[in-house]
Parts: C-alpha cells; structure tokens; sequence
C-alpha cells in the first residue's frame, strides 16, 4: 500500500510540475529576438535571417517595425512604401563589419545608408518623408483579396564593406487596390 | 477493517486529485489564444488650402497592441475603402502617427450642407481594422467631418 501511495504522490507532484511550467507568465523576453541561437526564422509572409552568429555577425536581427503602405489620393494609381524603423547593429569587434544597410523592393534598390566610423546603422520613417513611391495595383492584383492592389517583396539586408550578406528581413507588403 | 476503509479513502482522495491537475492543465494549455486591443486618437479632417476642394483625413495616431509576438495587420479604411495597410515583422503591436502618411489621405471636402450639416462639408467614416495571424481581431470606427469647399477661387492679383 505505502508503495502505491509513494507512486501516486510523485505522479502528482509531476502534474504540479507541469501545470506550473504551462502556467509561467510571458514575459517581455518571450517577444525578443531568439537570438543568436536562431539564425533563420519565419512567420507568415515574414523571414528573418542572420548569415552568421555574433560575435562575427550582427548582434541580432535587423530590427523592423511595421512595413506599410497607403494609398494617398485614391483616383490615383500611386501607392508609398515606407518602415516605421529599422536598425542593424554590430559589436565591431570581429570581421566582417557592418557597412551598409540596403531597402529593395521587388529587387530594386531603393534605399542604401552607410556607416560612418560607427557599429550601427538606424532609419527612421521620416528619413523618406513621404515613403517610396510605387504603383498600388489593381484588385486582387497580387492575390491578397479585392481590397489590395500589388503585393511587394521587401527586402532589407546589412552587408560589409565586400559586400558579404551579413543578414537580411523579408515580408510582402500589401498596397491597398486602385479602383479607377 | 478500518485500515481498508483509509486506503479507499487515500485513493478517491488521491484519484481525484490527479483529474483536477489535469483538467486545470488542459484548461489552461488551451486558453493562450492571443488578444488585441485597438486605440484610435483625434481622428482629424483638413482643408489645408481653401481655395480647392481636396481635404485630408489623418489621425494624431492609431496603434493596436496584441498579447504575443505574432500581429499581423492594422488596416484604415475611408468610406469602406482601404487606404493604408500596415503589417507586423516579428511583432506585438502597430503604431501609426500623423506624420507617418504626409499630408494624409485625400478626400473630398463637399459643398457646404453636404451632408446635411450647413456649417461642414462630407462625412467620412475612419475605420480600422487589427488581427493577429492566429484570426484575433478588433476594429474601431469615427466620423469625420470635413470643412466644406464653398468653390471660391482666389486669383492672383496680377498686374500688367
């Protein structure tokens, strides 16, 4: 008998355990980048890749806040990419450096900033005042419903001085539709 | 006699206890469904030149805030049409202010009584839509009056 009771009392005591860990608040650290033990991850339309764990790389993900785009005059097929923010930061301590910070959309270039004697480079959505300019597209036009246009591949990429990837965000943003 | 009875005992007690530790932990394994939340601040309308007839609608600022790493999309809409679509990059939260979409959003201003008020023009409806990719969602919606176009052009005063 006592070794049945013995038996039961730890499968409790293991349940307790679970329940516990399963009822562990979240926390802000949960929200963070999982860095730099995951390199590559996806979410969605969303990627975000690092070439290479610090101290050789970036000290994380590039930094991206809200990819947008809006439709200022709608009896106009033009459309304006822009980033809330973005900020690629290395330690600057092993090869290779970070040197450039580049924004392409559909493959084409569109925004490059540089270092300047400095580990990090940072972008602010009203560095481009009015965003990048591009056409909004027809309903459906990309397939993501009746009330979007186009559909663009961002891509925002920190390289070295080589020109070496040294990390890079990808995401489809989603223009709302031109109805002439 | 009695020594059966407390070990029957001790295993209801025990039996019951393990059914209760488990259900509170599916209970909550399956109750972290994500949630959002929406704010909408001084939805505006503006006729920055009076001599057209184009006003602008912009807010001092919208921002939604989810529960976990995974917001999708804020969407602003005018009069049912989509006019800006915002997006989560490995996120909780979106945050739109007025400088973010320059001038804003192009409307038409109306004629005076437009809309049955003869001191503005049209009325627009603001609304705004937010998700999380797990289908969590929330939406908030204004009207927003714009100073009317009473088709007045201001000419240059040129001389010959």
């Amino acid at each position: 008998m006592k070794e049945r009771i013995v038996l039961l009392s730890v499968l409790i005591l293991l349940l307790a355990g679970l329940f516990i860990l399963s009822s562990r608040p979240v926390t802000a650290q949960d929200d963070q980048p999982p860095t730099p033990s995951a390199p590559i991850e996806t979410m969605g339309e969303n990627t975000r890749e690092l070439e290479s764990i610090s101290p050789n790389a970036l000290v994380g993900f590039i930094g991206t806040s809200n990819p947008y785009c809006y439709q200022p005059d709608p009896a106009r097929d033009e459309c304006y990419i822009n980033i809330r923010y973005m900020q690629a930061t290395d330690n600057g301590t092993t090869s290779p450096y970070l040197y450039t910070l580049e924004v392409r959309l559909d493959g084409k270039l569109r925004y490059q900033s540089s270092v300047f004697f400095e580990n990090s480079i940072y972008y602010n959505y009203d560095m481009i005042p009015d965003g990048l300019k591009v056409t909004c597209g027809s309903p459906n036009q990309g397939g993501a419903g009746v009330d979007f246009g186009k559909v663009y591949s961002l891509a925002i990429q920190a390289k070295s001085g080589d020109g070496t990837n040294m990390g890079g965000n990808y995401a489809g943003v989603r223009c709302p539709a031109y109805v002439p | 006699m009695k020594n059966v009875q407390t070990y029957n005992r001790t295993l209801r007690f025990l039996s019951t206890t393990i059914v209760l530790a488990l259900l509170l932990f599916i209970n909550n394994w399956s109750t972290t469904a994500a949630t959002i939340s929406l704010d909408i601040t001084n939805p505006v309308c503006v006729q920055a030149r009076s001599d057209t007839g184009t006003c602008y609608i912009k807010a001092f600022d919208i921002s939604a805030n989810g529960s976990g790493g995974s917001f999708s999309q804020l969407s602003v809409y005018v009069n049912g049409k989509l006019r800006l679509n915002m997006q989560g990059f490995f996120e909780s939260s979106a945050y739109l202010n007025a400088d973010m979409i320059g001038t804003g959003l192009a409307v038409a201003c109306g004629m005076p009584n437009a809309s049955g008020d003869p001191a503005f023009g049209n009325i627009y409806t603001l609304s705004v839509t937010a998700s999380m990719t797990d289908g969590a969602n929330t939406w908030g919606s204004a009207q927003v009056r714009c100073p009317y176009y009473d088709g007045k052009v201001f000419l240059p005063n040129v001389r010959r």
